[in-house]
């Protein structure tokens, strides 16, 4: 899921990466309308308020979102900083590291909501940027390893290809195609994730409050988790199997 | 377009982006917030539909359709609002004082109250600046709309000559 690089990655390393994060993104999106009031893992509607904002006169607010969509930018910069400089030496390393920033930032804003939060406007810009960064780090490195094939934090451009898909598997040449059927997939799974993820932390919040962000790191943290498990059994089997050759010779 | 200027592009346009970041911080750290802008007190100047699934009715909300509305609400009758930077709402009418909490969400756009029952409701800020205010809100009552109060600030000498 997260070794892999580019091209070199299978449907499933991009089924399992898409689904996880956007189940992630899902529920941190659905969290931060409800307890926020704005959105935090897409930025569309960010641009379109600034433009509002601009055009009212409203220097503070249009201050403030500006300064979320520089946030969301620089999570996008950050993930892709690492991953360009430390590919290279480990893979599993640079593609993890940004996961853990994201989970930091989302563990600070879950356990200062859950603790100190006084519902002040200046907390919730603040919280409400760490969000965005968190979901640039999260988008810009899911669709840095895949190619720009997963994007995992915003829809729009993810329905656009869901329907010209659709209205391609209207031919029958392009319903044989292998490639498409594969993408259709993807972006059905990472689609179904992110509602999935959404509708639980609606459900969720109600009962856990700002601790749903706890359950948010959870399903990140098992994406680290699982491709360091998945590392150590490939290595032990490559170990292994080196052992078994060398016997045999 | 060669490859120097595609450069000079990417780096004025990154100067640009930094450049606007830094002026963000700095303005929201100067200039005054809608949750210091809205301290003090507001008077009530109307209550109208703005946008109502019954095209017959006049926009003008009358008296007796407006103590309806606010029957469902928290806000109640009151025609003075008083937000102090504590938090607290004092609604005041001729027929009684009430107090509530008041906080504000996303950019500033968003006002929410809340009942010492637990009962909360938020009001949309359409409009926020030294004189004027203007909240929307959604109602059942009478025809499907949303109703927008217009407030004006009291300025606190008058305020204080007043009471």
């Amino acid at each position: 899921m997260l070794r892999k690089y580019s091209n070199s990655r299978t449907l499933k390393d991009n089924i399992q990466l898409g689904s996880l994060s956007a189940f992630s993104a899902g529920m941190v999106n659905v969290t931060s309308l409800i307890i926020f009031f704005a959105f935090t893992s897409n930025v569309t509607g960010h641009y379109a308020i600034l433009a509002e904002e601009i055009a009212k006169g409203n220097w503070y607010q249009a201050s403030v979102v500006f300064a979320w969509i520089f946030m969301f930018f620089i999570g996008n910069f950050v993930s892709n900083i690492i991953i360009i400089n430390f590919n290279q030496k480990n893979s599993y390393a640079a593609h993890s590291a940004p996961l853990v920033i994201e989970i930091i930032c989302l563990l600070s804003v879950g356990f200062y909501g859950h603790f100190y939060y006084l519902e002040t406007l200046w907390e919730t810009e603040i919280m409400v940027g760490i969000m965005l960064f968190a979901m640039g780090i999260q988008n810009g490195l899911t669709a840095s390893i895949s190619n720009f094939s997963v994007k995992t934090t915003h829809l729009t451009g993810l329905t656009t290809d869901v329907g010209i898909l659709t209205a391609m598997f209207t031919k029958k040449e392009y319903r044989n195609n292998t490639f498409l059927r594969s993408k259709l997939s993807v972006l059905l799974a990472i689609a179904a994730s992110y509602l999935a993820g959404g509708i639980l932390a609606g459900i969720i919040y109600y009962k856990v409050k700002f601790m749903v962000f706890f359950a948010v790191s959870a399903v990140i943290g098992f994406i680290i988790l699982y491709e360091y498990y998945k590392l150590k059994v490939t290595k032990f089997i490559r170990v292994k199997r080196t052992k078994h050759l060398l016997k045999t010779t | 377009m060669n490859f120097k200027n595609i450069s000079h592009i990417v780096f004025i346009s990154s100067f640009l982006l930094v450049l606007g970041f830094v002026i963000s911080i700095v303005n929201t750290l100067t200039l005054t917030a809608p949750d210091k802008n809205i301290e003090g007190s507001w008077k009530e100047v109307s209550w109208e539909y703005d946008k109502s699934e019954n095209t017959t009715i006049t926009k003008q909300i009358s008296d007796a359709i407006k103590a309806e509305i606010s029957k469902e609400l928290i806000i109640h009758e009151a025609e003075v609002w008083n937000f102090s930077s504590d938090g607290n709402l004092k609604l005041i009418s001729e027929k009684n004082n009430e107090t509530l909490s008041w906080t504000m969400k996303g950019r500033g756009n968003i006002l929410k109250l809340s009942h010492n029952t637990n009962k909360i409701e938020h009001y949309n800020i359409q409009l926020l600046d030294n004189n004027k205010m203007v909240l929307y809100f959604n109602t059942d009552i009478q025809a499907k709309g949303i109703v927008k109060m217009t407030f004006e600030k009291i300025k606190e000498d008058n305020y204080a000559q007043k009471i």
